[in-house]
């Protein structure tokens, strides 16, 4: 397999937030007791008040769908008919191949519904991508790569488990004491005194339980975590049960990291957070040597599709990513840098100087 | 109760609006499609509302009330809405303090008090107090603690004056009130407790007859942190007095909370609400209880004589300092 490589040198990385998003989405108070509620809560939950229910935005009606592997990522797809794509989104080559028959695959049981529209998410990715218009090549257009922009829901991995942590470590309790020195001053001898901060320390052991969840695992393959962390939060409070209706119109990734891989990296996680949570409730004034043993108990998993709106496109072999959070329209994207456009300007910028000195300079002389 | 629906992980009671247990994050399991006995509380009620266009309350009006003034601010630019939906509540704390008692209470809170206005008295035959039916969360829970904390109890030798400790605490916690209305302050709502839990009685419309009821305007999603944050107030009290000796510094818990449940009920309250100077003020009496809270208008035209004479003497003080210096010489 040949990836191309992701840590290209030179690239603008940036991330941030669409004006028009702001705060939780969709969540339009209830019309009797102006509890905020979600596009789609059938009844308020403060108040029972009946709700109009708008659907889940779908582009089209509901078709069949298709199933696509890409031969150089190894991402596997779900697009609608109506969607001819010829192109994989997470590495933009062609290397697509359609598959045929029904993975046997766990189904997924959440999804967050789309609430940024593929309008509102091109016009993001335009402004963004037409900030700081000069340092871009001029050979990459905008109109070309923008058509690539697709909404896609992607498989995440959620687990909630009981984290029980045995600890122990090394309290420290600050004391003063005052010291006396003798010190060589203004030719003489003399004798001073200093306070100065002493740590006695004390052993101590305990326990730690924690209740963890929420944390979003990357299912994709083609979609490197850190990526994905840039474009948190989802809000999960407007999680729904799983429904075919949900993807209509909307491409969907199968998932291609295991739920036991996902599982490790997630308790990898969970027992660097309990470190700090329990770094955090020791007392005294310092601690040294804390070793935590962590233990889990009921670890329970979910398969969730979260909506997000990718555009991969290439340049000079190198790949280049934009994402957008299709609930809160947050943001990431890099682009390719013009280098020598730049030097350019940074080089015009050093010859005005220059000639500017050698005429002050000139003017001086005479 | 125990016909509900509880979390196999935590034994957290699950409520309808849930597809994830509240407190542990384990899924609501389904059974063709259906989620099964959730715990049945949010009913809705309807009831005939009207808002408040001052200081936004909504509440129920019934027709016996006679005239249509916000019992919260005094105001009586209303608005009507007609055929609301509300939680009904589970049950509802009765009123025990009588008119005359709360009217006595209230008297008694108008005349004392220093640099109060002199006409404030007067106000009081103008406006009168009026019943209300405030709305709550109340929450329950059991906890599992542990904590960890420093002691002033050190060992003999020790240089420091801290030692630290750490230990494990098992609590329950009931009755913990959280309000739900929209139109009193925090410290309106704190400052009356408590509220005899025990003997509210179960709720039925004819309990409310005549009087308003104020509707929910916080839901148990957001209710729920503050509970919260509240047991673990009490549960780092409840440690310090039980386990550390001495006086106590960082006192961290850690608390995993199981069978926690939560239910609306209704608490009563007498409220006299009246305007000075364009400003409003609110006296309130635990219906329950009879303890009552409230602000009142600070008069500086009461303080501008003291503030007169405290300078006219300071100047005098001086000029006889002055005297007497010159004397002396």
């Amino acid at each position: 397999m040949n990836r191309p490589s992701f840590k290209p040198k030179r690239i603008r990385e940036t991330t941030g937030k669409s004006p028009d998003f702001e705060g939780l989405p969709h969540s339009h108070p209830c019309s009797a007791c102006g509890t905020p509620l979600d596009a789609d809560d059938p009844f308020c939950p403060a108040c029972g008040q009946p709700q109009q229910v708008a659907l889940p935005q779908s582009n089209e009606s509901y078709a069949p769908a298709k199933h696509f592997s890409c031969k150089n990522c190894g991402a596997e797809l779900t697009i609608s008919a109506e969607h001819r794509s010829d192109t994989c989104p997470f590495c933009d080559s062609p290397y697509v191949v359609e598959l045929q028959g029904i993975t046997k695959r766990q189904p997924p049981e959440f999804v967050i519904g789309f609430q940024v529209t593929p309008e509102q998410a091109q016009a993001t990715f335009r402004n963004w991508f037409r900030q700081n218009n000069w340092t871009r090549p001029s050979d990459l257009h905008t109109a070309t790569i923008e058509q690539k922009l697709q909404g896609i829901y992607l498989p995440f991995w959620t687990f909630s488990l009981l984290a029980q942590s045995q600890w122990h470590c090394s309290i420290g309790e600050y004391y003063y004491r005052t010291k006396t020195y003798r010190t060589y001053e203004k030719g003489k001898w003399v004798t001073k005194t200093k306070r100065v901060r002493e740590t006695e320390w004390y052993p101590l052991a305990g326990k730690f339980n924690d209740y963890t969840r929420g944390y979003l695992v990357c299912g994709s393959n083609g979609l490197p975590q850190v990526e994905v962390d840039r474009i948190k939060p989802f809000h999960t409070e407007t999680i729904r049960r799983y429904d075919p209706k949900y993807l209509a119109g909307w491409s969907c990734e199968e998932y291609t990291v295991e739920r036991e891989a996902a599982l490790q990296y997630f308790l990898e996680h969970t027992k660097q957070d309990q470190q700090r949570k329990i770094q955090q409730y020791l007392p005294g004034d310092t601690n040294k040597q804390l070793r935590v043993m962590t233990e889990f108990d009921h670890i329970q998993s979910d398969l969730v599709l979260l909506p997000v709106y990718l555009l991969t496109y290439r340049y000079e072999d190198r790949l280049y990513r934009f994402l957008l959070n299709g609930q809160t329209g947050r943001y990431y994207g890099s682009k390719p840098i013009a280098w020598r456009r730049i030097m350019g300007v940074i080089g015009i910028g050093v010859v005005v100087v220059v000639i500017i000195g050698a005429m002050l300079a000139f003017a001086t002389m005479r | 109760m125990d016909l509900c629906q509880k979390c196999e992980t935590c034994c957290c009671y699950l409520e309808a609006e849930d597809l994830f247990c509240t407190n542990c994050g384990t899924e609501v399991p389904v059974i063709d499609g259906v989620t099964p006995n959730p715990q049945p509380t949010l009913q809705p009620v309807v009831r005939h509302y009207f808002d408040c266009q001052q200081c936004g309350a909504s509440m129920s009006y019934d027709a016996s009330v006679g005239s249509l003034r916000c019992p919260f601010c005094g105001s009586v630019e209303v608005k009507d809405q007609p055929q609301q939906l509300d939680i009904a509540p589970n049950r509802v704390v009765p009123f025990q303090v009588e008119r005359p008692a709360a009217t006595e209470s209230l008297q008694k809170w108008l005349n004392e008090g220093f640099f109060r206005p002199p006409d404030l008295a007067e106000m009081a035959e103008v406006t009168s107090l009026v019943q209300v039916f405030v709305p709550y969360w109340v929450f329950h829970a059991q906890t599992k603690t542990t904590w960890t904390a420093d002691t002033s109890d050190v060992p003999w030798g020790a240089k420091a004056a801290w030692r630290p400790i750490s230990g494990e605490h098992q609590g329950s916690h009931q009755d913990v009130l959280i309000p739900a209305s929209q139109t009193l302050t925090a410290k309106e709502s704190f400052s009356i407790f408590p509220f005899q839990i025990k003997d509210a009685i179960e709720y039925r419309p004819e309990v409310c007859a005549g009087i308003s009821v104020e509707r929910f305007g916080l839901s148990r999603r957001v209710a729920r942190p503050y509970a919260k944050k509240n047991i673990e107030r009490r549960e780092s009290q409840e440690c310090d007095d039980l386990y550390i000796p001495a006086s106590s510094r960082n006192v961290h818990v850690n608390i995993l909370y199981s069978q926690m449940r939560s239910e609306p009920i209704l608490v009563p309250l007498w409220i006299f609400a009246y305007r000075y100077k364009k400003r409003m003020f609110r006296f309130v009496v635990n219906g329950q209880t009879g303890r009552a809270f409230g602000d009142k208008p600070f008069s500086m035209e009461v303080l501008y004589p003291y503030i007169g004479y405290t300078v006219i003497g300071f100047l005098a003080l001086c000029l006889i300092m002055m005297l007497m210096i010159l004397f002396m010489r």
